[in-house]
């Protein structure tokens, strides 16, 4: 097992919600297009924490990331009878997708993509009390949130499906629709410059 | 937009793989035959690991600093009525019992396709008058009449004996009848 492998055991097992084990996510699709509501709830808290970790750390708010997995969801029931188990990745693969769609659309309503992150580290500033996302805490957690925000969107993004989605790289580029030479690059720059941002 | 100017090198995209294990047995096995010789791409695997070791550490160490309250949190509970009211309004929705309707409206023209198409051959293999269709025709009007005969009883032999006697002794008495006449005329 590699260094890496390893690595995502260890933030698996410490990830701070416990672990939903239990049926294959596409055999709990299966019960809720059957009307199984626990298949579905099922299916929110084995994705809540990874989903709103990795909204709030793409889009900086708490408050953004709460709305955003709402949508998300709304989403996700209301194309599930079109959710292709086939395809790469499956569920966990295709909600990320949404949940990155929903943060894309409205960094489109606000505005220029270039400026939505500064609009949204704005809103933070006056919306994030009383979230249930709590706030960055210490010098080095603001640090690294500042760091990881002054990352170019594509990078920002594979570094970050890949910490908390914990997909494979083939499914992230096949996620994203770009060749996996491209992720693997945005991912190599990535590292590199969160190193040096986290070093300075 | 960001600059797309992220493609890497053979070599670096080998080592973005082989530190997040997914590289195939036989690539990872060449690979690491190559970091014992190569040092310079040992070096650059050791920077990348370092890099990434750092950043999940520092990532996760904010994480866990930060707890969420997971599926007591206000969003949780949001969330997961919403899915239960969607589950239940889908639920009203479909049928008790699934009912299997034939579709006559896409099937109803190869039907009658194939009525026509029977009927058509019959028309035409069809000839009156010809011995070996009279022959058929007997033989069909033959299957229909036979059950009918059952229905009719057929005279005994014994019956029938009986009938013949009685009409030998009525013919006899008539000769006598004739004789006796004959006499009296001569005499």
């Amino acid at each position: 097992m590699t260094a890496d492998a390893r690595f995502m055991q260890l933030t698996a097992t410490q990830h701070d919600a416990p672990a939903v084990e239990g049926p294959a996510d596409e055999s709990l699709v299966q019960r809720l297009l059957r009307g199984d509501a626990s298949a579905g709830d099922l299916l929110v808290r084995r994705y809540h924490v990874p989903l709103l970790r990795y909204l709030q750390r793409l889009g900086g708010s708490g408050h953004i990331a709460e709305e955003l997995l709402q949508t998300t969801w709304l989403s996700v029931l209301e194309h599930i009878d079109k959710f292709d188990p086939a395809a790469g990745g499956g569920f966990r693969a295709w909600v990320f997708r949404i949940a990155t769609n929903k943060a894309h659309d409205l960094w489109r309503s606000r505005g220029r993509e270039k400026n939505a992150r500064q609009g949204m580290r704005l809103v933070v500033d006056h919306e994030d009390v009383g979230s249930d996302v709590p706030l960055e805490s210490g010098e080095q957690q603001e640090k690294l949130a500042a760091a990881i925000q002054q990352l170019p969107e594509n990078q920002r993004m594979v570094l970050l499906l890949r910490y908390y989605s914990q997909m494979k790289f083939t499914d992230i580029a096949r996620m994203l629709g770009c060749p996996l030479n491209t992720a693997l690059g945005r991912m190599h720059k990535a590292m590199l410059r969160l190193r040096e941002l986290m070093e300075q | 937009m960001e600059s797309e100017q992220e493609e890497l090198g053979e070599d670096q995209a080998l080592l973005i793989l082989y530190l997040s294990g997914e590289l195939s047995e036989d690539r990872h096995a060449a690979l690491e035959r190559r970091l014992v010789t190569e040092e310079p791409l040992r070096q650059e695997l050791e920077s990348l690991r370092a890099a990434q070791a750092m950043i999940w550490r520092e990532m996760l160490a904010a994480d866990s600093s930060q707890p969420f309250k997971g599926a007591a949190s206000t969003a949780h509970r949001k969330l997961a009525g919403m899915v239960r009211q969607w589950a239940a309004e889908r639920l009203a929705k479909e049928p008790a019992t699934p009912r299997r309707s034939i579709p006559w409206g896409k099937w109803w023209p190869a039907v009658a396709a194939v009525l026509a198409v029977a009927a058509g051959l019959a028309v035409y293999f069809y000839e009156p008058g010809s011995p070996a269709a009279d022959d058929q025709v007997a033989d069909s009007v033959e299957r229909v009449i036979t059950p009918l005969e059952g229905n009719f009883t057929m005279p005994e032999p014994a019956e029938d004996a009986f009938v013949s006697a009685g009409l030998n002794d009525v013919e006899a008495e008539l000769n006598e009848l004739a004789q006796l006449r004959m006499f009296d005329t001569a005499n």
